[in-house]
Parts: structure tokens; sequence; C-alpha cells
């Protein structure tokens, strides 16, 4: 039975049957065959699956990260990360990087971050003489981190799949996010100064500093009161979702005045149209989960991988490997709903916290979106900066590298990941 | 085209897209709402969630609908892209089809759902309403797939001797339904400028059916 599912799920997943359809085909065929549950028991586990107040979550953020990408935010987070850094080595690629971190804490998604960021950054790192491959995937890269710190829609998806709280996880995030980011940094200096980009420097009065730092405090508000009100417990998630649309909208169209009110319709519109094809496989999953919890099919896998190793190093980095390799392939999301109830069973086995396990997967399947032959990322980076995706392809290997040595950290030291959110008293498991 | 042809027109380029907007704004509203009523008043209304969620569900399932009219599902393409043109266009028909014969099953449970439903009476949790305002979505959801797939499966075999981008129309670009009546004037220009012209020409020349009506006679 594991077999028939999985041989024809994979089957038709590699001749380009749609996710969804492939795991739908799957299952159906299951039922008609072995009968486990009635077609109607599984129909009515998708629409189950759909109502649920946490997934709301999903476009809401959607639609608060792009309409404030389109709304002056990212100009206002780029100039304050200058302030700091600005005069250093490498200084713009620093900007960019931490203009992507402050991005991150307004976005769900990776691609909105490399594209609010990097149509501003990439131009300007041109110009004072950067490599423009270079400068692409430094965007594309950083921009990895628009998933990794709160608020997240993989972060959604993975504790709705994993049944775990959706706060810890956003809790969790946080520190990860500022170790990638920080990596990143220092590989961002090495680099300059081997190439040779000296800093820029940006001669700016007291007066001018204390404008740019007033000017950013509403982009800086929607972080604040997102997330503290949710670490707060004023929120739940998806109603601090629903605030960020609320003061995205307020502040692009009232007080940057970067976007008209008659084009909230289609914002609106774009951000479910955009989460729709994720929405689908989240709903059939829910009727594949269903069919594999009757079938204990998890369980078995888990045990029969088990017998092979027991061993935690080796396992997290077989898990490693697949994690990476999926991630080159598929969209992250439908990576993350289709192998956490298979995975998380192993790792529980041995140990590990849903949580720790959660940043690994998000860590590994973030990476996913700079590596070719399939990334968002890249996708959307050399879209903006108009160089050839092979030619990113080829010059976002050192970046990847720098990736890898991340999820090293992150996999195996797991305090990085569970240490805030126990220090706040929020459960791991 | 008469005027009869024209409203139909807009309907199918509109009513998915507006629907989708609505619903959307609303639920947002009515979270905020509550947000706003519980922070003030300590209170807000037993039924908000749920039916914020309601709305969720029916937004959901028509936006996967309209996703099947654009081909914007979800999947794995390096193998595909390896493949002839021939074939690979033979295997999208393939995969539509297959498509319908789910969504067709999908449809029957979850009609089979709503009738079970009726039979009991099941009544949703907080709201005085039945269940059914609920798992009507489904049916409309999966019903309203299958006509976007009917629509796009017209398209392609219609097309079949086109160019790949036209025949393929990822996205939906090269059909029209970028058309949107509240789509504002700047994100049409750009959706615009990364359309392929030889392919619009192709499209509003109808090349294709010449280069077939050419080789039959």
């Amino acid at each position: 039975m594991i077999g028939t599912l999985f041989s024809l799920f994979l089957g038709l997943l590699l001749i380009s049957f749609p996710i969804a359809i492939s795991q739908a085909i799957g299952s159906l065929v299951l039922i008609f065959k072995y009968n486990p549950m009635p077609l109607e028991t599984y129909t009515k586990a998708i629409v189950a699956g759909f109502n649920s107040f946490t997934l709301v979550a999903i476009p809401l953020f959607t639609f608060a990260g792009d309409i404030m990408g389109k709304g002056g935010i990212s100009k206002r987070l780029i100039s304050l990360a200058k302030i700091g850094l600005g005069g250093m080595t490498g200084g713009l690629g620093m900007v960019s990087i931490v203009a992507c971190m402050i991005f991150a804490a307004i976005s769900g998604t990776g691609s909105a971050t490399v594209a609010a960021i990097g149509l501003i950054m990439i131009p300007e790192m041109v110009n004072a003489g950067y490599n423009k491959p270079y400068a692409a995937s430094l965007v594309a890269t950083a921009g990895t981190i628009g998933t990794i710190i709160p608020p997240s829609i993989c972060m959604v998806v993975y504790a709705i799949s994993a049944g775990t709280s959706i706060t810890s996880m956003f809790t969790a995030g946080f520190p990860v996010g500022i170790l990638v980011g920080t990596g990143l940094c220092v590989y961002c200096y090495i680099s300059s100064k081997r190439k040779g980009y000296k800093p820029v420097m940006v001669k700016m009065t007291g007066k001018e500093i204390i404008h740019t730092i007033i000017d950013a405090i509403p982009s800086i508000m929607v972080p604040a009161i997102v997330l503290g009100g949710i670490y707060g417990g004023i929120f739940t998630p998806t109603e601090a979702a629903a605030a960020a649309c609320f003061l995205g909208v307020v502040i692009s169209v009232f007080v940057y005045k970067e976007v008209k009110l008659s084009e909230i319709p289609y914002f609106a519109y774009r951000s479910v149209a955009i989460s729709a094809a994720v929405m689908f496989i989240i709903g059939v999953s829910t009727g594949f989960g269903r069919l594999l919890a009757i079938t204990q099919m998890p369980t078995m896998i888990a045990n029969s991988i088990l017998s092979i190793t027991t061993s935690k190093i080796f396992l997290l980095m077989l898990i490693n490997v697949l994690l990476l390799i999926v991630g080159a392939f598929m969209e992250t999301n439908a990576a993350i709903i289709i192998l956490t109830p298979i995975l998380l069973p192993m790792v529980k086995a041995v140990g590990i916290s849903p949580v720790h396990f959660g940043m690994i997967m998000i860590v590994n399947l973030a990476t996913g979106f700079v590596t070719p032959p399939l990334g968002g990322n890249l996708f959307m980076a050399s879209e903006i900066s108009k160089v050839k995706f092979d030619i990113l392809a080829r010059n976002i290997w050192p970046w990847i590298a720098v990736m890898c040595i991340m999820i090293l950290i992150v996999t195996y030291i797991p305090v990085i990941s569970t240490f805030l959110p126990e220090l706040l008293g929020l459960s791991v498991y | 085209m008469s005027e009869f042809k024209k409203v139909i027109k807009w309907v199918d380029v509109n009513a998915q897209p507006i629907f989708i907007m609505t619903m959307f704004i609303a639920m947002t509203c009515l979270i905020i709402t509550q947000v706003i009523l519980r922070f003030f008043f300590g209170a807000g209304f037993a039924w908000g969630e749920e039916l914020a969620a309601y709305l969720f569900v029916w937004i959901t399932l028509v936006s996967i609908a309209y996703a099947f009219r654009n081909n914007r599902q979800i999947n794995v393409e390096f193998l595909k892209d390896l493949l002839p043109e021939i074939v690979r266009k033979c295997l999208m028909i393939i995969i539509d089809i297959a498509m319908i014969i789910v969504l067709t099953l999908f449809l029957i449970g979850a009609t089979k759902n709503v009738a079970t439903i009726v039979k009991y009476g099941d009544m949703a949790t907080a709201m005085p309403i039945s269940l059914n305002f609920l798992y009507l979505a489904a049916v409309v959801g999966w019903a309203l797939s299958i006509i976007n797939l009917l629509q796009t499966l017209v398209w392609k075999i219609k097309r079949f001797n086109a160019s790949y981008e036209l025949f393929a129309n990822f996205g939906g670009v090269y059909s029209g339904t970028n058309d949107i009546c509240f789509i504002p004037k700047k994100f049409r220009d750009e959706l615009e400028s990364n359309l392929n012209p030889d392919v619009i020409r192709e499209e509003r020349e109808k090349i294709y059916l010449k280069k077939n009506s050419g080789g039959g006679k």
C-alpha cells in the first residue's frame, strides 16, 4: 500500500502533474483499491482542512508584505540601515542584508523581500562599483531571511502540519534569522575586502540622521506592534496578520502616500491569487494526512529508517541532504506540507523538539530558494537585476556554501532555536 | 462582437476576481473589527472567528478554481522541459484531462457531504446556520474548477499548432485574464510589458489557424 501511494505520487510529480493533483490521484487510487475510508470522508477532510482560522494568516501576511513592499517602507528601512553600516568595507552589501532582515519582520516570504530591497539596493551597489551578479546573488540570499525571521508563511504552514504552536515557531525564528544574517554579513565583509569594494562614505549631518530615524518610525512600528502583540498574548497570529494589513494600508496610503486607496482591491485580489495554489496543496494534504494516519504509514517509515540508524547526528545529516535536494526542486510550502508528517515522527523518536526541527527544515528549504534549477529568490533577483538566470546560478554557489554552514550550526546546536521560546515560557514540544 | 457576447466575456473575466477581492476585504475588516472590539470594549462577537473562517473557505475554493483557469498550479517542471515540444503539449493535455477526472470525483464526494448534512440537519458551532454554508463552498469550488479546466483544455486543443508559449498560456496572460476591471493602470502596464509581442500577434491574427488550414488544403 505504501508502495502504491508513494510511487504513484512521485511518478506523477516528476512528469509535471501539479503537486496537489499527484497527491489526490495517489489518495483516490488507494481509496478505491483498498477502501481504507469512503470518498466522502476524504472530501470532507479537505474542506475541514481549509476551515481553520490559523490558515487565514497566510493570505493576510501576503497582503501586508505586498502592500508594504510597494508602499515606500523598504526605502526608509534602507536609509536607516545606512546610518550604521554605510561606512564599512562592503557597507552597501551589509546594508542590503540588514535591510532584508528588518523587512523580514514585516514580510512573510522570501521573494517579496528580494523584490522590496533588491529593486533599490542592486542598482545602488552596481553604481558603487559592485559586480552586478555579485550584488544580485547577495540580495537573493539575504532574501531567504524573509522566511526565517517572523512573521513567516512557511512557519505557519509548518506549525499547522506539525501541530506545534505558531507563537513558539515565531519566537524561535528570531535568533536563527539574526544568526543567518550575521553569517551573510561576515561573508560579505570578507568577499568585499578581497574584491576591493571600497566603503561609500555617507556623510550625514546630525539633522539628517534624526530626520531619517523619524521618517522610519512608522515602518518599524509595524513589526513592533505585530510581533509584540503576538508575544504579549494580545493577538492570535491571524489577528496580528490582520492588524499588519490595517497598519500597512494606513502607512502606505496615508503616511507615505505611495499607494492609492483605489489600488487596494487589486492588492487584495493578488494576495489571494498568489496563495491559492499553496492552499490547494494544504487542503488535499489534509485528506492525504488522514489517509496516512489511518494506514499508519509514517510510523512504519520511521521504524524502518530507525532500524538502519538511530544516531541522531547521522539521521539529521541524512534529513538535511534530503531537504536540500527537495528544496532545490520543489515549492517550499508544498515541501513542508508533504515532508513534515513523514519526517516528524522519526526525529521525535530520537528526541528532537518539533520547534528545533521546524527551524532546521525552514533554514534548509530557505536555502532551496537560491539553489538552481528552481529557486524563487533567484528568479526574482534575476528579474529585477536583469542578470541572466544562468549567470546568477553560477555566482550563487559561495552564498549557498555560507547557507550550508548556517544549516549545520542550526542543526547541531539546538539551543539556538529553543532558548528564546523557553525563556518566554513557551512550549517547544 | 455582439453586446451579449461582450457581457458574457466581461463576466467570464471579472466574476471570480471580484468575488475573491470583496470576500477577502470583508473577511479582513471582520477580523480587524473583532480585534478592536475586544481591545477597547473587552468583548467581540462569539461568531466572528467562525464567520471569518467560513468566508476564508469560500475565498480559498474559488481562488483554487481560478488558479486552474490560469494554469497557475504548482508543479515540478524540470523533467518536462527536457521533452520535445510536441510530447510536452500532449502531456499537458493528458494532465488537464486527469485533473478533470480527479475534480469530478471531488465534486461527487462534496455533493454527498452536502446531502448528508441536509439529512441530519447539522449546524455550525457558533452561528445559527446550517453547516452547509461551509460545505456548499466545496461543491461550488470543484464545479467551478471543472468549468475553468474545460475552458483551458479547449484553449489548448484549439492552439495545438500554435507556439508553445501561446499554447501553455502560463498565468493566463494571453487569454486576457489580466483585463480585470479593478486592475490599476500601473500594474496592467507592468504585466503587459512582460508579454512577448510575437505571441500577441500570433493570437490576434490567429496565425496558428492559417498554418493548420494551409496544411489541410
